[in-house]
């Protein structure tokens, strides 16, 4: 446990010395700043927005903008930047022949992994962190504050509704922390592929791929794939953070406690399926590289 | 009884059904600088990456301090450098050596110093390790290698990609860490020349296997030969033979002979008529009795 602690903190500390590690943080606003323009088009050609009712200028503020970007920075851009952080720490080290250093020294591959898990879940978090504070500024600084409205598209049946202004900044911090934790899933995939490898590159793919395939399979029609079939999927359950916005419904919490635990069963067992495969098959391995 | 500093037993590595380490047991002793000695592909490397636990043996055992490697409390006394020296280049040579050494038990700023001063490299110590020259880059290893005070310390190849001043400057520091700290090295090299001025035990390795192992200077003793030119050589070398020596033509008009001391030789050769146009006594060097040895295993 000394030696993870230790371990986790240099791992840290490496992130923050490595250049490559900011490239998540450029592209975070980049992302932001691409919205940004998209939302003023949108304004301008007098679109509403999802096709609501409602009058976009009174809603399209700080928060509003700040949850539209991580809710769809949550499946266009962090799984990518989850893949690259988490697919090179191991496949990286190892082509660069660092792992060597490590692994020659007293702390065990076990301490070195899970250092390296962790260390790769804390800087997600950041980035997720970094993700909506930055579109959160921007919104305040286009369109100034106000109360949430929240409309997701899976409960559109259930309309659209409005947190207020006192109550949003817990709901995004939450949100912030339940997407950070549905990621922490590609974070383990892409470990346990790094594992094998000694190409970082086939690291980020491979994650990347599955979790496009898996995202692509999850949207074919039942009759096509099963529900059974369809159930197994990682992407069927990564949504399970988008039920913290129904504890925040004026009427009181429309929460499915069903739905939320069992999707937050399987994003568990699959991210420590993962972990725990990635990290037999890291022990076992020969490093001749 | 005091184990030995490191131990390997009937070591054994396959790959993809290829064998290439083929029951190899070696034994370095508490002091000693030992070369480990084999052509490029001979399977030094993979040897020496089983004892650090790198790569798991298909058979056979590993013994460091008389505890195996996957007891990670007896990697704190060892320090090693397995090929090209793995650094971090985004990171400054003094905070590679710092992270290195908190993951080797901790140590302190001034022993930091110490070994930044030993390997020459005190003023460089603040720039990215990206900027640094080979010969650089292999000396702040050494270094990181060193700073938790090991007792066994194994280098990889360490004048690989080395100039000329840098290959002299490593030897010099190998020695010394012997001379002065007292370690306990393993050397592996393909230079032979290295390990006979280094070393004072070494193994030789082809094709997997241990083809010997001792003390350099037996390894040489014994071994003396006179270099004879005449004419005819076919009568010379018969000669040879009726004197009870062994001769082998290496080149036209010139054989190496052994088991015949050149004082008694040449007066039999002159008994016979032949001319004698050189005779001069001459010492093995190391490379000469490991190519004899590697072209044997090449020819098993």
């Amino acid at each position: 446990m000394r030696h993870v602690l230790k371990l986790t903190r240099w791992e840290l500390w490496k992130l923050a010395r490595r250049p490559s590690s900011y490239v998540g943080f450029v592209l975070c606003l980049v992302f932001a700043a691409v919205a940004l323009i998209g939302f003023e088009w949108s304004q301008h050609k007098g679109k509403k927005i999802g096709g609501l009712a409602i009058d976009p200028s009174q809603y399209l503020n700080g928060p509003f903008f700040a949850n539209f970007v991580l809710n769809i920075g949550f499946f266009a851009l962090l799984p990518l930047v989850a893949a690259t952080v988490a697919g090179s720490q191991l496949a990286g080290e190892h082509k660069d022949g660092t792992l060597r250093a490590l692994l020659v020294r007293p702390p065990s591959r076990t301490a070195v992994y899970v250092a390296k898990a962790l260390a790769s879940l804390i800087w997600l978090e950041l980035m997720v962190v970094f993700l909506c504070a930055l579109a959160l500024l921007i919104g305040h600084v286009a369109y100034g504050g106000g109360s949430l409205l929240i409309y997701i598209w899976e409960y559109r049946n259930a309309g659209f509704w409005i947190v207020p202004a006192d109550d949003w900044p817990a709901l995004l911090a939450l949100a912030c922390l339940g997407a950070g934790a549905a990621l922490a899933i590609i974070v383990a995939a892409a470990l346990c592929i790094s594992a094998i490898t000694d190409n970082p590159v086939v690291a980020h793919v491979g994650t990347l791929g599955a979790f496009f395939i898996s995202s692509v399979l999850q949207r074919l029609p039942d009759e096509i794939m099963g529900p059974a079939f369809k159930e197994m999927l990682p992407t069927r359950h990564m949504n399970f953070w988008h039920e913290l916005y129904r504890w925040y419904h004026p009427a009181g919490s429309t929460v499915d406690h069903h739905r939320l635990w069992t999707d937050v069963a399987w994003c568990g067992g699959l991210t420590v399926g993962f972990f725990v495969l990635g990290l037999v098959l890291f022990r076992r391995r020969d490093l001749t590289g | 009884m005091v184990p030995p500093v490191l131990a390997t037993h009937d070591l054994r590595k396959r790959y993809r059904g290829r064998t290439v380490v083929d029951g190899v047991s070696l034994t370095v002793e508490r002091g000693d600088v030992y070369g480990f000695l084999g052509p490029n592909g001979a399977g030094k490397s993979t040897t020496l990456r089983m004892v650090l636990d790198l790569v798991r043996p298909s058979g056979g055992r590993v013994e460091l301090f008389g505890r195996p490697p996957s007891d990670r409390r007896v990697l704190a006394r060892v320090g090693a450098i397995v090929e090209s020296p793995a650094l971090y280049m985004y990171l400054s040579g003094r905070d590679n050596l710092r992270m290195l050494a908190d993951l080797s038990g901790g140590t302190t700023p001034a022993r930091i110093d110490e070994v930044l001063d030993r390997v020459d490299l005190r003023d460089r110590a603040g720039d990215l390790v990206r900027v640094y020259s080979h010969g650089m880059k292999q000396r702040l290893a050494i270094a990181a290698a060193l700073l938790p005070r090991p007792e066994l310390i194994i280098l990889d190849e360490p004048t690989n990609g080395l100039d000329p001043m840098g290959i002299r400057g490593m030897r010099e520091l190998v020695r010394s860490l012997a001379a002065d700290d007292g370690l306990t090295v393993v050397l592996s090299s393909h230079l032979l020349v290295e390990v006979e001025q280094v070393c004072n035990r070494a193994a030789i390795i082809a094709r997997g296997r241990k083809r010997w192992e001792g003390e350099v200077a037996t390894l040489l003793a014994g071994r003396e030969r006179v270099r004879l030119r005449a004419r005819p050589l076919d009568r010379a070398l018969a000669i040879v033979g009726e004197l009870g020596g062994a001769g082998r033509e290496v080149e036209p008009g010139l054989a190496h002979v052994t088991g015949v001391v050149a004082a008694a030789l040449v007066p039999a050769l002159v008994a016979a008529g032949v001319a004698v146009d050189e005779v001069a006594p001459e010492s093995p060097t190391l490379e000469d009795v490991f190519v004899s040895m590697v072209d044997a295993a090449e020819a098993a």
